[in-house]
């Protein structure tokens, strides 16, 4: 049988970001059209759907490239810590302002 | 100020390597997800295929029960309401297959084994309806005694199969509403009407406590172990009696078993012994209404296998 | 022009009654034969497709015996559960039963297609209820025009099986496929009063021009067909089974709510 898979994304809402919601099975693409609003779109529930052939998406799941060991904290708002530093600059310049 | 104030690197070493199959069961274990093309242990893709190919299976079977009564369905909403309600079934079997398909198994295969009565589906769907009243318990009860299930595996470590319970139990949620307003309604009613209910209700119990299996050993319940499932039978059960029991009683419906009973020290519902031998031979292919409805779905399999030929046909003069 | 029902004389008023009937028994019947595949239809996917469509008829139709019980002073409901199978009006295509994918398909395609030129009609109505009811139904249609354009032509394009049975449906189902614009009781009324802006006649004609094109190249010539005086009165033993199977609850109990 040369059904093919279809995979569908969905917006929710105007502005919201497309979202991986399932695939279907389908000879072609009009069909397939079809059928993705069948399953996410029937209830009213989608804005907007995207359907792509399962072959024409490239997946990337190597954790070498995604998850590398090295240190990358200086490239996330959690890799700066400034708690105790605060703290320190803080009183340091109260006991300034006290003398 | 200190180094300690710096995040520590993560150590980016995958979870397990392909082949290493205790350190793939250490990963489920603890909380760990696989996707379809992960590499997985031939047992844990064996045991979760089995898994999801009879959820599909009764999925697809327990269409039949309600099927007769779309046509009978007593007014316009309540006709909408049941035929989307089967509609969703419907859909529930797709999300399924395509699980399983995506781990081997080709969807034509799974149709013909389950009409070749090698493959099960839930012992609920084995049994015939015999009046409206019927719609509503099924509705009502077996998708809430389902939706127990269903919610314990929206954390299974096959994230697929997860991701499907979690559409899956939304869509349910519709249905139990539904359910439960036709048995309301009938409650609301006539005599003839309440008496029609009782007598559902009567005929349904039984096949309900079976419902979630026979308490397993928990210490060889492997989906147990590999996270495919998340509690156990009699766990599932208590839950059910729990909710349910109570919403029952408080209509005025009379539980045909004389040993039910919540233990107020223990926590647990007492209740007699379901019928294992029953649900043995049910669910492999005994029961009332098992091979009527495999004929019913095998001779309606063979009756559009033209169609199937015809779109294949255009698929591949279009390729 | 009347745009409320209560500004119409009897002979209008009755006439409008018989219309919005006629057109809701179609939706109504052909919702339940096409709801028969639910379940058991080709393909997976297919069948919640085809499930939606059935539901969108009994939506239509349910929305159609409101507006009846309206102009009537009725309940929808009983309208639709209510009455004997010689009180039907829906049109002498709807009576075959259910039958093999292509029946159902070249069912849909031939009702979807006469609907399409009846609801434009419909849509510009005098009557204001009637007029936004026939505009939505026909939004919700052009996705039943797509599925039923999509199937035809798979079945046409798709062996020689496919186009066999195809063939064979569309030629038993021609003849009575005319009686979606059977004569109205009342039709002069109607078209008198703005309420139906198109003759039965002159949009039977449209219909044909426009499917004749397309039917032809699949099943070879068909026979001309005019629509019948009885089109929407006959009625066959399927029809009685099915009239049978969906009273059969609600008839059950005097009074009943369910």
């Amino acid at each position: 049988m040369t059904e093919r898979v279809w995979e569908v994304f969905r917006q929710e809402d105007e502005g919201d970001p497309m979202i991986h919601a399932g695939n279907v099975n389908a000879p072609d693409e009009e069909l397939a059209m079809h059928y993705a609003r069948e399953f996410y779109g029937r209830r009213g529930e989608s804005h907007r759907l995207w359907i792509v052939a399962r072959e024409a998406i490239t997946e990337l799941d190597d954790p070498d490239l995604l998850k590398p060991p090295f240190d990358r904290s200086h490239k996330k708002p959690g890799g700066y810590i400034i708690k105790h530093k605060l703290e320190a600059a803080k009183q340091r310049a109260a006991s300034e302002a006290g003398e | 100020m200190n180094d300690a104030d710096t995040i520590q690197p993560l150590n980016a070493r995958p979870p397990y390597e392909p082949g290493d199959a205790e350190a793939f069961y250490a990963h489920v274990g603890s909380g760990g997800k696989v996707e379809a093309d992960d590499w997985m242990p031939d047992d844990y893709r064996a045991a979760v295929l089995k898994f999801v190919e009879m959820h599909a299976n009764s999925e697809l079977m327990g269409v039949l029960p309600e099927r007769d009564w779309i046509m009978r369905a007593p007014t316009l909403r309540r006709k909408l309401a049941l035929t989307s309600k089967i509609q969703d079934e419907v859909g529930h079997a797709q999300l399924l297959y395509r699980v399983a398909e995506d781990l081997g198994k080709p969807r034509a295969q799974m149709l013909a084994d389950l009409l070749d009565g090698k493959t099960k589906f839930h012992n609920v769907f084995h049994y015939p309806t015999r009046s409206w009243a019927d719609v509503g318990i099924i509705a009502w009860l077996v998708d809430a005694a389902a939706i127990v299930s269903q919610q314990a595996l929206r954390d299974s470590s096959f994230a697929p199969y997860a991701r499907t319970m979690k559409k899956i139990c939304w869509e349910e949620s519709v249905h139990i509403m539904h359910g439960r307003d036709v048995v309301l309604t009938l409650m609301n009613g006539t005599d003839t009407q309440r008496a029609m209910v009782q007598e559902a209700l009567d005929r349904w119990w039984g096949p309900l406590m079976q419902m979630h299996g026979p308490p397993t050993d928990p210490a060889r319940d492997k989906d147990l172990h590999w996270k495919i499932k998340a509690k156990n039978n009699e766990q599932l059960r208590q839950e059910f009696l729990s909710i349910y029991v109570p919403r029952l009683l408080e209509l005025g419906l009379r539980i045909p078993d004389p040993a039910l009973r919540h233990d107020e020290t223990t926590g647990r519902w007492e209740y007699t012994e379901p019928d294992w031998a029953e649900l043995k031979s049910v669910v492999t292919g005994h029961g009332p209404a098992s091979q009527s409805r495999l004929d019913f779905r095998r001779a309606s399999f063979a009756e559009t296998q033209w169609v199937r030929d015809a779109l294949l046909g255009n698929a591949t003069a279009a390729a | 022009m009347a745009e409320s029902a209560s500004v119409l004389d009897v002979t209008a008023r009755e006439a409008l009654a018989e219309l919005l009937m006629s057109v809701a028994d179609d939706e109504f019947i052909i919702g339940f034969w096409d709801s028969e595949w639910t379940g058991i239809a080709p393909m997976l996917e297919e069948d919640v497709a085809t499930s939606s469509i059935a539901q969108d008829e009994i939506g239509h139709a349910r929305a159609l015996y409101e507006l009846l019980a309206e102009l009537t002073d009725d309940d929808a409901d009983r309208i639709a559960f209510g009455r004997d199978a010689a009180d039907f009006r829906h049109a002498a295509l709807m009576n075959h039963a259910r039958g093999d994918w292509a029946l159902s398909v070249a069912r849909r395609y031939l009702y979807e297609t006469a609907d399409a030129v009846r609801l434009t009609a419909l849509a510009r109505s005098s009557h204001q209820p009637l007029a936004l009811l026939a505009g939505k139904m026909r939004r919700e249609e052009t996705y039943h025009q797509l599925h039923a354009d999509a199937w035809l032509r798979r079945l046409s394009e798709g062996g020689a099986e496919g186009r066999g049975r195809l063939t064979t449906a569309l030629e038993r189902l021609w003849p009575d496929a005319q009686d979606i614009f059977a004569p109205l009781v009342g039709e002069e009324a109607l078209v008198r009063e703005g309420l139906l802006r198109e003759s039965m006649q002159a949009m039977h004609a449209a219909w044909q021009a426009q499917v004749r094109p397309i039917l032809e190249p699949i099943c070879g010539e068909l026979p001309s067909a005019t629509p019948s005086r009885d089109g929407r009165l006959r009625r066959t033993d399927d029809f009685a089974w099915l009239h049978g199977e969906f009273t059969s609850v609600a008839g059950s109990e005097e009074a009943a709510t369910w």
